[in-house]
């Protein structure tokens, strides 16, 4: 092999030498020739390179990224039902899971995008996004988006799943936004930097089916009017402080069609008690949230700073829900009885940055599906049809990130879960919740992102 | 296994992943028409502090901002504002706005072979040039021949910055040849007598560079430090540093310095503008 590369070496080089020797016997007159020769060459290599480059600009337009979530996790009791990625098998308390591995690709023509992005799981693939957006080229501010998107509701939906830093949403959301997606139209303002003060305000918002997010995407839509949902937003930056203060409202107002005759609602403060006549009836599904975000950056180690950032959101609202479950009513649960519950939930978070590679979470966030009942009302007989899913929940949430590379990252975190205690065992309320369950969650997950 | 075991395991498992701060070395990457500059801080910063040691790499501003985001620079060298979308990338990172530091201010000139008759250009001639809509000197007073644009490639500061303020936010033409560097594109231009280029002010050597008009009434200005500062010559920018937090030790000297009278000395030795 050596020798054949040291032949082919030898042979170009008596090439390049006896092209040298032609060179020099007749140099003008070849010169001018082979001047005419290279020149068409270049040319045609120009025109080459133009078919290239055109195919070539096409390509750039189109940008790929994805992530995968791996990880073991370990709960305090076998078969738990978990808001940490999913309930536990019933007869294992530890497990390893894919929890998310995403594939997104975007053509970005500059006043036009197109964005799918898809999960594939053990479990199956879904649709995770496809919207076609338009962007107007003049003021750069104003874009339509349509298709299957985020729903435009406070911080945490539109916060990347790959970013967040603790593993999961907060449990309020989980609840009342499931799959966080919905189809639609969504209007969004993004205003420069050349429109004064409005360049610190944002607004998206639009018109959603209202439930076809659930099931995967593959939609549970029941009826055929429109919710709508949107956020008014600001972004102050104070550069000269190092300080961001962001933040926002949000309101989501739509109802759904019951497909039942009996819906039960709250009648005071005691006990969800039968209505009747309900059949094709429209069912109020209303959120309103304010959240907040600031940052700034603290000492930590020394004279080093590290960014820090604390976050908070408030929603409350009223959720068709059934008696089994406090999410909303869709199609895959059309024809039971409907549940309607005021509900509230916040969290507040403390992210800290301890230089380029390592991050501490501290997260506190509450739910309670039910605001108008206590949890001594809840599985009492009494107590109307209120069961579990009347009970408040609490979760802590510790958790350490370290930045392995620029493309992975590993968490540990610990969900410290608390419920409401439940007053008694009617309504199908396991005698567990009388204390608080083991239901305590410690998750080590690796993702890799590109 | 229990879950308090295994939890007290992985707290275990987390201290070595406690951060430590070693010994400094300074990394600065970013916009190619920043880097020469960059290189001379550098080099004159080092010679004065034998301690520190300050490695510069261009690839452009986005690629500067990219490692600033993704943790593999401590200084982004950009030579454009870096956009929401990227400040949002920082923030989710870092938990940080970033610092956006002015070092000096240039000039983007556009530049012809010096034999070419065109003496000046409005704005609007020269988008319509780059959108590919005008394609014959002739259209703006030369001779009867193609007009022949090199320009500069995607991840790079200026191209953005031209794109967004001369351009409209619009696409550059095709035919456009896309070179990787302001240097690349002077050569060019300077051997090509039907050639059209842009960049940094500070690279135009071997060419001309030609006088601009805001519109097709306003007075022509050519890219000179007097018409660049006072705000005349209408394609002027800052060229920027980017840092994750504020800076503190070694960085914040080096920062300090600068913008300190030596550094930005150096700004105008390189042929830029000072901000101070």
């Amino acid at each position: 092999m050596k020798q054949h590369v040291s032949r082919i070496f030898s042979g170009a080089l008596a090439m390049s030498l006896l092209t040298g020797v032609a060179f020099g016997q007749n140099d003008s007159a070849v010169s001018a020739e082979e001047f005419e020769t290279l020149k068409g060459q270049v040319e045609s290599l120009n025109e080459g390179f133009l078919v290239t480059k055109t195919t070539v600009d096409k390509l750039a337009k189109i940008k790929v990224s994805g992530y995968v979530q791996a990880q073991y996790q370990i709960a305090d009791s076998n078969g738990i039902a978990s808001m940490a990625g999913g309930n536990f098998p019933a007869n294992a308390n530890q497990r390893f899971l894919i929890r998310r591995a995403r594939l997104k690709t975007v053509y970005d023509n500059i006043t036009s995008q197109l964005v799918i992005e898809v999960e594939a799981r053990p479990s199956g693939v879904s649709l995770k996004d496809a919207e076609v957006i338009l962007n107007e080229p003049w003021l750069k501010t104003f874009s339509l988006a349509a298709g299957y998107m985020d729903r435009p509701f406070g911080f945490e939906i539109g916060y990347s799943s790959s970013a967040h830093e603790a593993p999961e949403r907060a449990r309020v959301y989980q609840a009342v936004f499931k799959d966080e997606k919905d189809l639609g139209l969504k209007f969004e303002a993004n205003p420069t930097d050349r429109m004064g003060f409005l360049q610190y305000l944002n607004y998206k918002g639009g018109i959603y089916t209202g439930t076809s997010g659930y099931n995967g995407g593959t939609g549970d839509e029941i009826d055929s009017t429109v919710d709508l949902i949107g956020r008014v937003g600001f972004k102050l930056p104070f550069y000269d402080l190092g300080l961001a203060v962001d933040g926002g409202a949000s309101y989501y107002l739509g109802s759904v069609l019951s497909l039942n005759d009996t819906s039960w609602v709250m009648r005071g403060d005691t006990a969800l008690l039968a209505s009747t006549g309900n059949q094709k009836k429209r069912l109020e599904r209303n959120a309103f949230g304010v959240d907040a975000q600031v940052y700034y950056t603290i000492p930590v180690i020394g004279d080093r700073l590290g960014g820090t950032s604390l976050r908070g959101e408030y929603l409350w609202g009223q959720t068709p829900g059934t008696l089994a479950s406090n999410g909303p009513y869709g199609a895959s649960v059309a024809g039971t009885q409907t549940a309607v519950r005021n509900f509230s939930g916040w969290y507040a978070s403390w992210i800290q940055n301890y230089g380029d590679k390592l991050q501490s979470v501290v997260k506190y966030d509450v739910f309670d599906p039910n605001t108008d009942v206590t949890g001594a009302r809840v599985g009492v007989a009494t107590g109307g049809r209120l069961s579990k899913e009347d009970l408040k929940y609490t979760t802590l949430g510790l958790g350490l990130i370290y930045y392995w590379d620029e493309a992975v990252r590993i968490t540990m975190y610990w969900d410290f879960v608390t419920n409401e205690k439940a007053g008694g065992t009617a309504n199908g309320v396991n005698a567990a919740f009388g204390k608080d369950l083991k239901d305590n969650v410690a998750t080590l997950r690796a993702q890799v992102k590109f | 296994m229990n879950f308090k075991k295994i939890t007290a395991a992985l707290l275990l498992a987390a201290l070595p992943a406690l951060p430590s701060f070693g010994a400094e070395t300074i990394t600065v990457k970013g916009s190619d028409t920043m880097v020469i500059l960059a290189q001379r801080w550098a080099e004159v910063y080092m010679a004065e502090h034998t301690n520190v040691s300050i490695q510069v790499t261009g690839g452009g501003s986005g690629t500067g901002i990219s490692a600033l985001i993704n943790g593999t620079t401590d200084i982004c060298n950009s030579s454009r504002p870096m956009k929401p979308a990227e400040r949002q990338k920082l923030k989710e990172r870092y938990n940080s706005l970033g610092v956006e530091i002015k070092a000096a201010r240039d000039g983007l000139a556009l530049y012809v072979h010096p034999s070419s008759p065109i003496q000046e250009l409005s704005i609007a001639q020269v988008r319509d040039i780059y959108l590919g809509k005008i394609k014959n000197w002739k259209e703006v007073g030369g001779p009867d021949a193609k007009i022949l644009l090199y320009g500069r490639e995607n991840n790079s500061g200026t191209y953005e910055y031209f794109r967004d303020h001369v351009l409209e936010g619009k696409d550059f033409t095709a035919s456009m040849q896309s070179l990787p560097g302001t240097a690349a594109v002077v050569n060019a231009v300077s051997k090509d007598k039907l050639g059209v280029g842009f960049g940094g002010a500070a690279y135009g050597k071997g060419i001309r560079e030609l006088k601009i008009k805001k519109d097709a009434n306003s007075k022509a200005y050519a890219p000179t430090p007097e018409s660049i500062k006072s705000g005349e010559y209408p394609i002027s920018r800052y060229l920027f540093l980017y840092l994750k937090a504020r800076p503190t030790g070694e960085l914040k000297a080096y920062i300090d310095w600068i913008l300190s009278a030596e550094g930005q000395k150096l700004v105008a030795d390189v042929g830029y503008f000072p901000i101070r």
